[in-house]
Order: C-alpha cells, then sequence, then structure tokens
C-alpha cells in the first residue's frame, strides 16, 4: 500500500518535472527567435548605414575626379560600386527574410539611377572634360537621386529601429519568463528530490527499526546469556536469560563490574581474557564461576569478541553448571566402575590363582596314594606273581595300568597348571635342536622307527625351551597316535617365515578332525574319541595353546576328517 | 666290619614301606632307621632326645630325604646338616615324587649329592649307589 503511494507521488514529481522542462524548452526556443528577429533588425539598420556610406564613397570619388581629372581620383569610386553591390545584396536578403521586397525593389532602383548619372558624369569628364560634365552635375539630377536615397534609408532604419525596439523588448520579456520557468522547475525538482529523499530515509528507519525489533526479540527469548559490556567492565546491556540464570535482575549486574559476580579464583583468568578482547581479538570457552542471587555458584561458558568503538565486547554465555555436573557423574560413575572393575578383576585372578594353586596341590597330593597303588600292585606281581592264579594276576596288572594313566593325566595337568601359573621365560631355541631331542627320546621309548620326516633347516623361534618341547612333543604324538587303525603313520614337519614370526607345521595323513569339532580340541579335557580307541588326557592340545598364548605365539589346525591334519604352532621368530 | 647305618626321612608309610623294599630286592644290608619328620632328622642327626644313644641309634653314612615333610622341610634339615662340620660330607640323597625341576635344582644348590624319584626302583637306587661310589653300600650284585 505504502509502496504504491509512493510510486504514484514520485511518478507525479517526475510528470510535473516534465511540464517544466518542456514549458523551459519552448520559451527558450520563442526567445532564440525573438533573439534572431532583433539580430537581423540590427544588421539592416547596420547595413543600411553602410550602404549609404558606399554611395557617398561613390560620389566622393566622382567629384574628385570630376575636379582633377587624374584617375588616382576615381579609386573610392571603383572600390564603392562593389561594395556598394554587396551591401545591397546583403540588405536585400535581410529584407526578404521580413517579407520587405518593395522596400529592396525601391533602393535598387534609386542606386541604378545614381549610380548612371555618376558614370556619366565621369565618361563625360573623361571625353569632354570639366564643362562637358558640368551641366549634368548642374542639372540636381544625382542630387535628388542621393536625397532620395538617403529618404528612403533613413525611413528603413526608423522602421528597423522600431522593429528592433520591439524584438528587444518581447525577448526581455521572453528571457524572464524563462527564467521564471526555470526557477519552478529547478524549485520543483529540489522539492521531489528532498520528498524522495525524505520517504526513503522514513522507509530505512522503518526498515532498521523492525530489524532492531526482531533483535531484541532474540535477545529477550535467547537462553544463552547476550551481554555487551561497556570499557568499564560493567554489563552495559544483558538479556533477561542473566536474570534467569543468575537471579540478579539488570540493573545489579549493571551496578558492578562483572569480576565482582567471580568466583575469585576465576577472577584472575577472566582478567587476562578480558585483557586480550581489549586487545582485539576474540576469545573463545573461557569457564568461570559467576555468584548468583542466592549465593550458590554456576559455572559459565563464555565466548566474547571486541566490539570498539560502541562498546568493549559482545558476549555470549552459558550456563554449564548441568553439564558440567553430569560430565562429573559420568566421571566419578566412570571411575567407580573401573575401581569395582579393578575389585572384581582382583577378585577373580586372586580366585584364579587359588584354583590354580589348588590345582597343584591336589595334582601333587594325589601322586602320593597313586604311586602306592602302582608300587604295591607291581611289588604284587613281581614279588608274588607265582603265587598268584591268572586272573588276579591281571587284576594287579590293570590296577598298574590304570595307575600309569593317572599318573599321565596328573603330569598334563600340573604341567598345564604350571603354564598358567608361572612367569614363563623365552630364549632363542632352534627349533632343530627341540625336534632332535624328540626323536631321541621317541626312540628311546622304543618308537623310533616312526616315519617322521623334518624338512630342516627349521629356524629359530624366541619360547622356553621346556615349553616348547613339550608343545612340538604333544603336536608329534599326536600325530603318530591318531591314524586309522593297523595304518602306519606318517608325519612331516617343516616351518615356514610370516612377517617375523616362525610357524611350524606338524602334518600327519591320519584320521582328520571334522571341521565342527576343530575349534573346541584345544580346550582342556576335550576329546573326540574313547580313551580305548584312542589314549590320552585331553590336554595336550590345551597344553599347546597356552604355551603358545604365554609366549607371545598362537596355535591352530586345518584338517578334514579322514584327510589327515595339520597342525602348526606360530612362536615370534629370532634372527 | 659294620655297615653303616641309612637313614631314611620321609612321613608317607607307603613310600618309606617301597623304599625298604627296594633296599630288600637290591640286597642292600644295612641298617635302616626311619624318621617320619624333619624336626625327628634333626635330632637324630645330631644325637638329642630320644637318639642321644649312638648305639642304638648309629650316626649315619646316608641319608634318603623327602622334601615334603611335615614340621621341617626337607631343605631345611638338607640346609641344617651341611652346616655343622660333623654332617657337612655327608652323602644326601634326596627323595622326590616329580621331576619338579625348581625343586631339584634348590636342593642341588644346598648341597645334596643325588636325587631319586619315587617310587624308588631298585634298578635306580643302584644306578644312584653307583654314582655316588657307595662301595659300603653293599649291593647284591657286587657282594659276591
Amino acid at each position: 500500500m505504502t509502496l504504491s503511494r509512493w510510486a504514484v507521488g514520485l511518478w507525479a514529481a517526475f510528470a510535473l518535472l516534465a511540464v517544466a522542462g518542456a514549458a523551459l524548452l519552448l520559451n527558450l526556443s520563442s526567445l532564440q527567435s525573438s533573439r534572431e528577429a532583433a539580430d537581423r533588425a540590427g544588421q539592416v539598420v547596420f547595413l543600411a548605414e553602410r550602404f549609404l556610406g558606399s554611395v557617398r564613397d561613390a560620389e566622393t570619388g566622382q567629384r574628385g575626379y570630376l575636379l582633377t581629372g587624374e584617375d588616382r581620383y576615381l579609386e573610392p569610386y571603383r572600390l564603392a560600386l562593389t561594395a556598394v553591390e554587396d551591401d545591397l545584396a546583403r540588405l536585400g536578403s535581410f529584407l526578404k527574410e521580413d517579407g520587405d521586397d518593395g522596400a529592396m525593389a525601391e533602393l535598387d532602383v534609386l542606386l541604378r539611377r545614381k549610380l548612371d548619372e555618376l558614370g556619366r558624369t565621369i565618361e563625360l569628364r573623361r571625353t569632354g572634360g570639366l564643362p562637358a560634365a558640368l551641366p549634368v552635375v548642374l542639372s540636381d539630377e544625382g542630387r535628388e537621386a542621393m536625397r532620395a536615397i538617403r529618404r528612403r534609408l533613413a525611413d528603413l532604419q526608423r522602421d528597423y529601429a522600431r522593429r528592433l525596439d520591439a524584438t528587444s523588448a518581447a525577448a526581455a520579456d521572453q528571457a524572464r519568463l524563462a527564467s521564471l520557468v526555470a526557477l519552478v522547475a529547478s524549485l520543483l525538482a529540489c522539492a521531489s528530490v528532498a520528498a524522495a529523499a525524505l520517504a526513503v530515509n522514513r522507509r530505512e528507519v522503518a526498515r532498521r527499526q523492525g530489524v532492531e525489533r526482531e533483535r531484541d526479540r532474540f535477545f529477550e527469548m535467547s537462553l544463552d546469556l547476550l551481554a555487551i559490556i561497556g570499557a568499564d567492565g560493567r554489563l552495559e546491556r544483558a538479556s533477561p536469560s542473566w536474570a534467569r540464570t543468575l537471579g540478579h535482575d539488570e540493573e545489579s549486574l549493571a551496578a558492578r563490574p562483572l569480576t565482582d559476580f567471580l568466583h575469585p579464583e576465576d577472577r584472575e583468568p577472566f582478567r587476562e581474557a578480558w585483557r586480550r578482547v581489549a586487545a582485539g581479538e576474540p576469545v573463545t570457552r573461557i569457564e568461570n564461576r559467576c555468584q548468583a542471587a542466592d549465593g550458590s555458584w554456576r559455572w559459565i561458558e563464555w565466548s566474547a569478541a571486541p566490539a570498539w568503538p560502541e562498546a568493549a565486547a559482545f558476549a555470549v554465555a552459558r550456563d554449564t553448571s548441568e553439564r558440567r555436573q553430569s560430565e562429573e557423574e559420568i566421571r566419578r560413575l566412570n571411575s567407580d566402575l573401573e575401581r569395582r572393575v579393578e575389585e572384581r578383576t582382583g577378585q577373580l585372578r586372586d580366585v584364579v590363582a587359588e584354583l590354580d594353586a589348588f590345582a597343584y596341590t591336589v595334582s601333587h597330593d594325589l601322586r602320593a596314594p597313586l604311586r602306592a597303588m602302582e608300587g604295591f600292585s607291581r611289588a604284587l606281581i613281581e614279588d608274588h606273581g607265582p603265587a598268584l592264579d591268572p586272573q588276579a594276576r591281571r587284576y594287579a596288572e590293570r590296577i598298574v595300568a590304570a595307575a600309569e594313566r593317572m599318573e599321565s593325566l596328573i603330569n598334563d595337568l600340573l604341567a598345564y597348571s604350571r603354564l598358567s601359573q608361572n612367569e614363563i621365560a623365552t630364549r632363542p631355541v632352534s627349533l632343530d635342536a627341540v625336534m632332535e631331542r624328540l626323536l631321541e627320546e621317541l626312540r628311546g621309548q622304543g618308537r623310533g622307527d616312526a616315519d617322521i620326516r623334518v624338512e630342516g633347516p627349521l629356524g629359530m623361534v624366541r619360547a622356553n625351551p621346556v615349553v616348547l618341547s613339550q608343545m612340538v612333543g604333544n603336536l608329534v604324538s599326536n600325530a603318530l597316535k591318531f591314524v586309522p587303525e593297523g595304518a602306519p603313520a606318517q608325519v612331516t614337519v617343516r616351518s615356514e617365515r610370516r612377517n617375523g614370526a616362525v610357524r611350524l607345521w606338524v602334518e600327519d595323513r591320519g584320521i582328520g578332525i571334522a571341521a565342527d569339532h576343530q575349534g573346541r580340541i584345544f580346550n582342556v579335557f576335550e576329546r573326540l574319541h574313547s580313551a580305548s580307541a584312542y589314549p590320552g588326557t585331553g590336554i595336550g592340545l590345551a597344553i599347546v595353546r597356552k604355551g603358545a598364548e604365554r609366549m607371545g605365539g598362537s596355535c591352530g589346525v586345518e584338517s578334514a576328517e579322514g584327510r589327515g591334519s595339520r597342525f602348526w604352532i606360530e612362536l615370534p621368530g629370532e634372527g | 666290619m659294620v655297615k653303616p647305618t641309612v637313614l631314611l626321612v620321609e612321613d608317607n608309610e607307603d613310600d618309606a614301606e617301597l623304599v625298604m623294599r627296594a633296599f630288600r630286592r637290591a640286597g642292600v644290608a644295612n641298617p635302616l632307621q626311619h624318621v617320619v619328620d624333619g624336626d625327628q632328622a634333626v635330632a637324630y642327626l645330631g644325637g638329642s632326645g630320644p637318639y642321644a644313644d649312638r648305639v642304638l641309634h648309629p650316626r649315619p653314612g646316608l641319608v634318603l630325604l623327602d622334601l615334603k615333610l611335615p614340621r621341617r622341610s626337607g631343605f631345611e634339615v638338607l640346609q641344617w646338616l651341611r652346616g655343622r662340620p660333623e654332617t657337612r660330607r655327608l652323602p644326601v640323597v634326596v627323595l622326590t615324587s616329580s621331576d619338579d625341576n625348581s625343586d631339584i635344582g634348590r636342593a642341588y644348590d644346598l648341597g645334596a649329592n643325588s636325587y631319586l624319584v619315587k617310587p624308588v626302583a631298585t634298578d635306580a637306587l643302584s644306578d644312584m649307589a653307583h654314582t655316588l661310589g657307595l662301595y659300603w653300600l653293599r649291593l647284591n650284585q657286587a657282594a659276591e
């Protein structure tokens, strides 16, 4: 609505200006034609005078000649002849423009008559001397012509002088009018410019007020604490959120420098930040405690930007007390949790250690009665064998065999529990030497004929030699043991380097392991076969795994049922 | 010539019985004295208390010492007797229930002369006697 009113006003101003401009233009053009007319009149008056002068010059030249008869006196006459013709032509052109053709024709007749008289007398003087010419002169014919010319020219001059006066007066009037119109037009222009400027300004003011109102609304609504801080460190303006957060009203907030509200410990850091702002540098995330009206401390996080010269700084702050409290709570919970986890871990560690010690003691103490069982059964067979009937003897032998099985079970358990319990010291160990000793041991047990192929050299690893021997021994003895009934065992031992580690492979062509069993064969007491089919304690592979883990290595198996197994141990390489 | 006495320090009756059987089977006829804990071993070796009478309880020429004993462990007994001038060179054979490497190592450190793994078998006993040069132990084959 305002816009269209605006536009109408603006267009009206334009139209008025255009009309004034047109009037001025019209006026100026008529002034110009008046000026031209006046100019022409002036020219006519001037040319009439000059024309008369030229005629007079011609007459003067004639008189001189008539009196002296000398040709040099004819010079003015001759010059005037051309000048007079020229003047008449120019005068004629002006008169014709003003429609005075009659005057022109009259003047022409009179001039011809005068020039004729002059020409004739000069001719007569030349042929007949002065006396011949004198009668013509005395006839007053020339004087008459001259008088007629003079009269006619005087009339003309009078007439044109009048015209000149009239047109000059008209031009003066028109010039005044033009000035007036110009004045009005410029006044009009000034007025419309002023009006437009005024309107523009009013709109700008309104717009600015609108923006300010919007800004104020945001200022009022803000949950964050917004403030303008003066050079004296006081809050010049603070958003209502200050009062909501701290409980101080705006007046009491503005009454004291901001530092007065801060925790004494936080004042120096704040001053430091303030110095940076004063140096023209924005600061972000300054945190300090502000005292609320109720005396409690609120954590406030700040960002401030310098705002010279209107104020010292613009500041945006946020109450982070609750966030800090939650963080504190989370930290406390975390540390509590950590402490509890540690406590539990400690308890578990104790329990595990206790269990290990228990296993060790049990295994150890179990051996004493076992030794007795085995020893006395053997003694029975050895000392009283002949006295026993075959049945009794076979029973005694079974007691010995059972005791031996239990012995190896306990030995394995002891080995396993020692692996968990003790620190295992490692050093460079030659796999070839380990294999050599193992083969020797097998020969000692009467199993030297077993088909074991070692693809040496196997290399060096970092390990504990006792544990490593036990692990390799277990793998080889498994490879020899798990073959189809009656089939010969074929074992290949080889090694490969893998990224700084050495992997020892023990491969057999035995019964193999189904894929779904492969995951659990490394667990303690995990057995896939009855003790009568394949005797064993079920701890051998558990020892292999535990040993590999304790020495920073790993182990695994690749196998398919009926297609043999390939067990591997990977340990850190050495050299 | 009176054969030197062998002192067996063993708390387990079964093990003691089996050791004695091994001695018998190996044909060793030396008198064998048997005590069942560390304190008794120390008392016997020192000739104190009930063992003051050296006729009934003669000074031994060999000690078979179990490591795990009530009251005073075999290590303590070993340490004690190695610290006394009259028993400093007495041959001591440690009886061990396992191939416990650390136990055996420690026993040697304290001055044990040899060790036997239980149950003590006849041939192991002979090997031990041979190793230690105990000619007087008179194993049956040497007696002939």
